[in-house]
């Protein structure tokens, strides 16, 4: 069961360490005006195109991917000694979620700041807002993930290209969508960007398509849990395992 | 309180400000706060807009002077700024980029951006326009000369 008293002291414990190394915290925050910059740039005189969007997902799921990878493998030794003396996965985990949905509300804040000032999106403010943070949130879950099956931060950082670029390579922008077949138009279903992608297209200006929307939210909703489940089931698997 | 659970709420906050700037009702209140003037332009530019997209032109007309109002021919205004019949455009969307007064706070002019269908030719446009204001007998009034800015 869920232990509310571990997960507000790991919650405070892992707050108190990100805020502890602020080199690496202020790399993780600035890495969204870093992405951002090229992206007003090259479309600073352009009008919004669905590339855009696509970029716009695409970077969030980045992100989130990037800052939680690591997070779990690093303190590996230290969670399997806390098992011993009965640390609850449900907690643990549910503690790295807060803090990295933290950090990602700032990210995204800054990132969605400088894109909106500087370009002429054509979205719906919050909506945009929010399609950005689940985009963030399905790649910082399967960040955490990766961070755990992959047993080393190291291992984790270097799966980051694998879940990036089958985004691209499974998008529409590669090849058109009528070329996807068989496993391939499975595997596109599974690609967290293609739904962050397709709730911005349905949140333009005066052209919001609500069904199709919330559609796109809820699947990457449901990304999230299944590869947070992954995750826990991983976490629950090594606790019985020491 | 947990310092994390503050930072959260904190950042919430923001987010929620920013957005709530950002937002057509924000920035009203806002600028409400800090010049009635300001805010009554808004609110009549927005009304006006809200008239044309419903093609109730005779309230559109309703901002001008009394002496303006039977000149107002707004849907002669529409075909010119747009360059098309007003039964030929939906206003999709519309919004207001800036509200300005002179020095004198007797003229002020409202920057607007609207979204536009344009159903002869199926194109979606975005152009901006900027609405004029002179205040007359304490009491704010559009001027017929607004114009459109680019496209």
């Amino acid at each position: 069961m869920f232990n509310k008293h571990q997960y507000s002291i790991l919650s405070e414990r892992y707050f108190e360490c990100l805020l502890g190394d602020f080199t690496a915290l202020s790399w993780m925050i600035g890495l969204a005006p870093l992405v951002s910059a090229p992206i007003v740039l090259r479309w600073q005189s352009f009008q919004p195109t669905d590339t855009l969007y696509f970029v716009f997902a695409l970077s969030t799921v980045f992100f989130g991917c990037i800052n939680a990878c690591g997070e779990i493998s690093k303190e590996a030794a230290i969670y399997k000694r806390e098992r011993l003396f009965g640390l609850n996965s449900g907690a643990y985990l549910a503690s790295k979620i807060k803090i990295l949905s933290l950090l990602g509300l700032v990210q995204i804040g800054i990132f969605y700041f400088i894109i909106e000032r500087y370009l002429n999106t054509d979205l719906v403010p919050v909506l945009t807002f929010n399609t950005l943070f689940w985009s963030y949130f399905a790649g910082m879950s399967i960040g955490l993930m990766f961070s755990r099956w992959c047993g080393t931060t190291l291992k984790a950082l270097i799966s980051v290209p694998l879940v990036i670029i089958p985004q691209i390579v499974f998008s529409k922008f590669v090849l058109p969508q009528n070329t996807l077949k068989g496993a391939a138009l499975k595997i596109e279903k599974l690609m967290v960007a293609k739904w962050g992608f397709e709730a911005l297209q349905h949140c333009k200006k005066g052209q919001i398509v609500w069904g199709d929307y919330l559609f796109s939210i809820t699947i990457l909703i449901g990304l999230s849990i299944i590869f947070l489940f992954l995750t826990l089931f991983h976490l629950w698997f090594a606790g019985e395992d020491t | 309180m947990k310092k994390s659970t503050v930072a959260f709420i904190l950042v919430v906050l923001v987010l929620a400000g920013y957005f709530a700037y950002d937002a057509e009702w924000g920035r009203s209140f806002f600028s409400g706060l800090f010049s009635e003037d300001l805010k009554i332009m808004r609110e009549n530019s927005l009304a006006f807009m809200e008239d044309i997209k419903f093609k109730d032109f005779k309230n559109a007309a309703s901002y001008h002077h009394p002496d303006d109002q039977k000149k107002a021919d707004i849907p002669h205004l529409i075909q010119r700024l747009f360059k098309i019949k007003p039964e030929l455009l939906d206003i999709m969307e519309y919004e207001i980029l800036d509200t300005s007064l002179d020095s004198t706070q007797k003229r002020g002019r409202v920057k607007l951006k609207a979204k536009v269908h344009l159903l002869n030719s199926d194109k979606i446009e975005s152009p901006e326009m900027i609405l004029y204001y002179h205040k007359k007998e304490d009491k704010w009034y559009m001027e017929l000369e607004s114009s459109l800015r680019g496209r």
